[in-house]
This record gives C-alpha cells, sequence and structure tokens, in this order.
C-alpha cells in the first residue's frame, strides 16, 4: 500500500505496538481468564451505557454487554494479529451489536415501515492511531455538550444515524426530508463537533 | 480542486465516518477511498468525532450478576474477584440515574433528560475520575515497562554498529528527556520495527530491525508524515540482518511529535514518496 493512501486508510494494520500493549487482554488470551475480568473491569460501563443509549431497554443492553465481552474473548488472537486497539473495537462492536438488536426488536432490518436497504453497521476502522485510545472524561463532557449544543434538526440526524443505524434515505423518509439536506445536517453537525473537540 | 470521478462520492466521507452508509454505496465508497485522498482526509479529520461519540452515552453501572455470568461462560466456574474490581465496587456509584426497564423506546426525550441528568452528576463524578486516572497511572507504568523493553531489545540492533557509535546511540535513545515513537511492520515487513527518539534540540535517532534485503537499484527512505505533503528526512540501507542505525536533525517546519514511515524508493531517493510503506508510526496522545 501507498503511503498517501495509507495514511487514512481505513484498514487497521498501522496502530502503533505501544498502543497495542496498552491493552491487555489480546496478548494474555491464550490461558489466562483474568485478562477478560481486567477488561471486563475496565470497560464495562463504556460498554453498558452505549448498549443502554441504543436499545432503551436493561434487557437488551445486558444481552448485548455479554454477547461483547465473550465476542472479545473469542476474538483476541485476531484482534492481536490485526494490531486492533481493544477499547476502540469494543466500542464499535458494541454498537453494531446494540444496533443489530435493535433492527430484531422491531422486527425489520430497516426500522419500521421504511423498506430501503439498511446502514451498514459497521463503522470505519481508526487509521490515523490518534483516535484509538478513549477520549478522557474532559472531551467526552466537552463532546456531549457540544452535541447538546447543535441544532435540534443537526443533532437528531446524526443521532438516527449513529445511534439508530439508519441511512440517509431512511432518516429523509422518517423526518420527511430530502435526502441532500439529512446528507447536510449530518455533515455540518459533525463539522461543528470536530471544530469543538479538544484532543 | 475536485478530482475526476469524485463527483458521485460527493458529501459521502460524512455518512461513511458516520456510519450512515448501507453495505452497496459503503463497498463502492471504500473502492473511491483508495484513489481519493480528499476523501480520506475527510474521513480521518471525522473520526475523533465518530470514535467520541461512542463515548458520550451517560455512564450506566450494569448489575453486578452480569459480570459473573459473562466471567462464568469463559472460566465455567464462579469468576475470582480482582483487587482493582474490589476497589471498584466498593466505590459509591453516584446516583446519577437508576438503571430502568422502560420497554419502549423513549428517543428524543430519554436523549436530552440523559443529557442533564449527566450534568447534574458532575458533584459526585470525582470519584469516579480519581478511580479513572489511578487505571491510567497503571497504564502509563506499563508504557514505561513497554519502552524499557523495546530499548533493551533494540541494544541488539545497535550491537551491530561500532562501539563508539553504538555508545553514542544507546545514550540518545536513552537520554531523560527524550521522546520517543515506535514504528510498525506493515504487510510487506511484518517483522520489522523500529523506534525513532528525539530531544529538545531535535537530534533524531532512529534504530531499525527486520527490514527485508533491498533490491538493486533501490533504497529505504525516512518520511515526516504531517498533515501536509510528506518530509524528506533520510535514506539507509539495512545490513545484511535488516538492522540500521541512523541520526539526523529534524527538519525545521516539521512539528515534533510526527508521524514517520519508511518506503522503499529509488536508490538516488525522491522528493515524495512513491513506493510501498515498510515501516510506519503515528504519535499517541
Amino acid at each position: 500500500m501507498l503511503l498517501g493512501t495509507l495514511i487514512a486508510s481505513p484498514e487497521p494494520n498501522w496502530y502503533s505496538e505501544e498502543m497495542v500493549k496498552q491493552d491487555t487482554i489480546q496478548g494474555r488470551a491464550d490461558a489466562d481468564p483474568e485478562a477478560l475480568e481486567e477488561a471486563y473491569d475496565r470497560y464495562h460501563r463504556e460498554v453498558f451505557s452505549l448498549a443502554m443509549l441504543v436499545l432503551q431497554n436493561q434487557d437488551d443492553a445486558e444481552a448485548v454487554t455479554e454477547k461483547v465481552f465473550l465476542h472479545a474473548w473469542n476474538e483476541a488472537k485476531e484482534l492481536f494479529a490485526n494490531h486492533e486497539v481493544f477499547s476502540s473495537w469494543l466500542l464499535r462492536v458494541t454498537r453494531s451489536q446494540a444496533i443489530d438488536r435493535l433492527r430484531t426488536r422491531q422486527g425489520s432490518p430497516s426500522s419500521g415501515t421504511l423498506q430501503t436497504e439498511p446502514a451498514s453497521v459497521d463503522l470505519p476502522t481508526p487509521a490515523s492511531g490518534l483516535d484509538q485510545a478513549l477520549l478522557t472524561e474532559t472531551s467526552v463532557a466537552e463532546l456531549r455538550s457540544s452535541l447538546n449544543d447543535l441544532p435540534p434538526s443537526q443533532r437528531e440526524a446524526i443521532q438516527l444515524a449513529y445511534f439508530e443505524g439508519l441511512t440517509q434515505s431512511q432518516i429523509a423518509e422518517r423526518l420527511n426530508e430530502s435526502r441532500s439536506i439529512i446528507k447536510a445536517r449530518i455533515r455540518t453537525g459533525l463539522l461543528a463537533l470536530r471544530e469543538r473537540l479538544t484532543l | 480542486m475536485t478530482k475526476p470521478g469524485h463527483e458521485p462520492f460527493d458529501g459521502l466521507a460524512t455518512l461513511y465516518a458516520a456510519g450512515s452508509l448501507n453495505d452497496r454505496e459503503r463497498t463502492a465508497f471504500l473502492t473511491h477511498l483508495e484513489v481519493c485522498l480528499d476523501c480520506v482526509k475527510e474521513v480521518q479529520s471525522l473520526l475523533p468525532v465518530t470514535h467520541g461519540l461512542l463515548q458520550v452515552a451517560p455512564s450506566l453501572k450494569p448489575p453486578t450478576a452480569l459480570r459473573a455470568r459473562v466471567l462464568e461462560q469463559v472460566t465455567g466456574g464462579t469468576p475470582r474477584t480482582r483487587q482493582l474490581t474490589n476497589r471498584r465496587t466498593a466505590t459509591p456509584t453516584p446516583k446519577r440515574r437508576a438503571t430502568p426497564k422502560p420497554s419502549r423506546r423513549p428517543g428524543t426525550i430519554f436523549w436530552l433528560t440523559s443529557m442533564l441528568t449527566v450534568a447534574a452528576a458532575g458533584a459526585a463524578a470525582w470519584h469516579i475520575v480519581k478511580l479513572d486516572r489511578q487505571i491510567t497511572d497503571l497504564q502509563t507504568a506499563l508504557n514505561r515497562a513497554t519502552l524499557r523493553a523495546d530499548i533493551l531489545e533494540l541494544e541488539v540492533t545497535a550491537g551491530a554498529l561500532e562501539s563508539a557509535e553504538r555508545g553514542a546511540v544507546l545514550a540518545h535513545i536513552t537520554t531523560p528527556d527524550a521522546q520517543r515513537l515506535t514504528l510498525s511492520g506493515q504487510p510487506l515487513a511484518p517483522r520489522a520495527s523500529a523506534l525513532a527518539s528525539w530531544d529538545s534540540d531535535r537530534e533524531l535517532t532512529l534504530l531499525v530491525r527486520g527490514l527485508p534485503p533491498l533490491p538493486a537499484g533501490e533504497i529505504y527512505q525516512l518520511w515526516f508524515v504531517g498533515s501536509d505533503t510528506p518530509v524528506n528526512a533520510a535514506l539507509m540501507a539495512p545490513d545484511a540482518a535488516g538492522h540500521a542505525a541512523i541520526r539526523l536533525t529534524v527538519p525545521d517546519g516539521v512539528d515534533l511529535p510526527s508521524a514517520m514511515a519508511v518506503t522503499i524508493e529509488p536508490a538516488s531517493g525522491v522528493t515524495t514518496p512513491t513506493g510501498e510503506v515498510y515501516l510506519l508510526g503515528r504519535p499517541t496522545l
């Protein structure tokens, strides 16, 4: 792969070793269940809270949390081989599992009466390494505040895309707006959040 | 300037970063990403936000029984209780929100309520901050230990150097105020790695190991990779074992810490990278 492409490639192959080693589960996954205990104790709140945000149901959120950590246990070797950063991977999987469960609960892959093709539940894998570690409490609080400060139309579009896994077509249909307007709202909102995020 | 072929993908970078493309659109956009650096940059610029959004949920604690359920499935028995667990569970939990069992999705109401509830819970949140700081300290200690291990391993690389040069190199990479960056081998050189170390005078040492032998007429080239055009740093030809050690002064205009990459190029070197990437490292924040 050439440098220009690799700089921001979605392929998960260029995280620094130091960052990988910050996460303990991969390297100890062969024989030490305590690695999973450590991972659970460190990240269970983040996983459960995200699942609750998406699913709004404690039983479902517990089921997703359980599934995510077992998946982590089973995939630990592969994560290590791919130089994945555990905390980042864990939250991306939580989101996708929660959205999958939300769709199942709603009885349709496309949410309610919407018949268009559903969004892929996979988020892009960060490639820079800069955004791999969890944000600090301060940055998360800033992001939360910034999100709350967005115009409601932008916040709603981002929320539907990100936490309900809807495509722009589905959001447009739900909100009775054009696709271009939805696209613009998401873009404007995310750029505003990016501008205010202190890393 | 917009590149030819970009128009159908205009604006999709944002939706891709937000996870709002369907599989078909996503596949097409990924193909486009291979050839459109503008879109690559836009996605990359948004990833801190989209990654950060995964953390904005109000912090809720799942039932204690869930931990046992998860661990029992792995251990097949009663999980042990670790010291860290004791500390965390013994700490008063901020009563920011009960864990309700809503049967229907309240949507925006929950969203807004959650935001307000989190803000009101600030007074109790210091417990969490304190615990997180303890964990951060542990991680920092682990990082330092990892660095020491890296340096010890790289001493083997330095062993290939002349003894006088070896002493200077080791002194430089272990100097107390040095900053360091690990470069990882890429798919073409999975066993390669490198450690860059620089001081406040912008003197940089790079120790490399495990690079494949160079084909005739080619050389490895080190680059500083910022937000703009990569900056040429040095040429290097490893020894038969794939080891190399170089020292240089970081050019003005390169902000440190900087991402670094090693590519393979024509033997005379090039002004902008054209070859495959063999080593790559990004600074952590």
